[in-house]
């Protein structure tokens, strides 16, 4: 089974960040991937997109970094309920394009 | 204090109650952000959650990373700070009897008026996944958020939000 590293940032505290993981982890399983998860604050958010090289990166916080090639994912959505649908749809297109 | 947590850990079957946090009510006057902010820290620190620099650091958060939600009818908020701060998982939910304006969490320039906070005082970062997923769904249900509302006391919110979890 194929493994997809998704890492989920968010402000601080993990609160918002363990909803994100949840739904990422939730989609792997429907694609039929093996998830590995990683949640971290903001600021630590450049080391660990360097370390991980993750396929997705999926933000529960408005952050303004620049990730390079690696897809970005807006999960805000999660939290306000509103466009759940359409976010879990951006994290399998991106997760499928590899 | 360690070994009788074990005692705890070790008589529970259950594993996933291991990792629920205490589910707190409580009712606020007061509608300036910090002061709410500060107030329920203050509460939660009194009964040993969290650490004196809790409310300091949650408000510090807000201002770069802002926790108001504008879900309909009723925006809520749900603010809360590194782990370092937290004693012990423990969820204040607060009924404010007059709007508290917080910036929004998808667009932080803009403020919304809460009626409803969560203040989440989370001690680990791994686990909580569920619980988090819960509390999220919780703040999304309009009915439930009405029902905190027109609870008439903390005791009250308790058992609604526990009810609903």
């Amino acid at each position: 089974m194929e493994t997809k590293t998704i890492l989920v940032l968010c402000g601080a505290g993990f609160a918002t960040s363990s909803v994100g993981a949840k739904a990422c982890e939730d989609v792997c399983k429907e694609l039929g991937f093996k998830a590995n998860v990683q949640k971290r604050n903001a600021t630590a958010g450049k080391t660990a997109v360097a370390q991980l090289k993750p396929d997705l990166i999926l933000l529960m916080a408005k952050l303004t970094l620049d990730f390079g090639d690696i897809p970005v994912v807006d999960g805000i959505p999660f939290i306000t309920g509103r466009g759940k649908e359409q976010v879990k749809e951006n994290i399998k297109k991106a997760l499928l394009k590899e | 204090m360690a070994s009788l947590m074990e005692t705890d850990v070790n008589s529970s079957m259950n594993t996933s109650s291991i990792h629920l946090p205490a589910i707190l009510g409580y009712i606020s006057d007061n509608s300036d952000k910090n002061e709410v902010l500060l107030e329920m820290a203050s509460h939660l620190e009194a009964l040993g959650k969290v650490k004196t620099s809790y409310g300091g650091a949650v408000i510090e958060r807000e201002k770069s990373f802002p926790t108001g939600i504008p879900v309909e009818p009723i925006a809520v908020a749900i603010p809360h700070s590194d782990r370092v701060h937290v004693i012990s998982s423990a969820i204040l939910v607060a009924k404010v009897k007059k709007e508290v304006f917080f910036n929004r969490i998808d667009d932080p320039e803009e403020t919304i008026g809460v009626k409803v906070i969560f203040m989440l005082a989370m001690a680990d970062n791994q686990g909580q996944l569920d619980t988090m997923s819960k509390i999220m769904e919780l703040i999304q249900d309009p009915i439930l958020v009405q029902k905190i509302i027109e609870a008439e006391n903390a005791k009250e919110i308790e058992a609604i939000v526990v009810q609903a979890i």
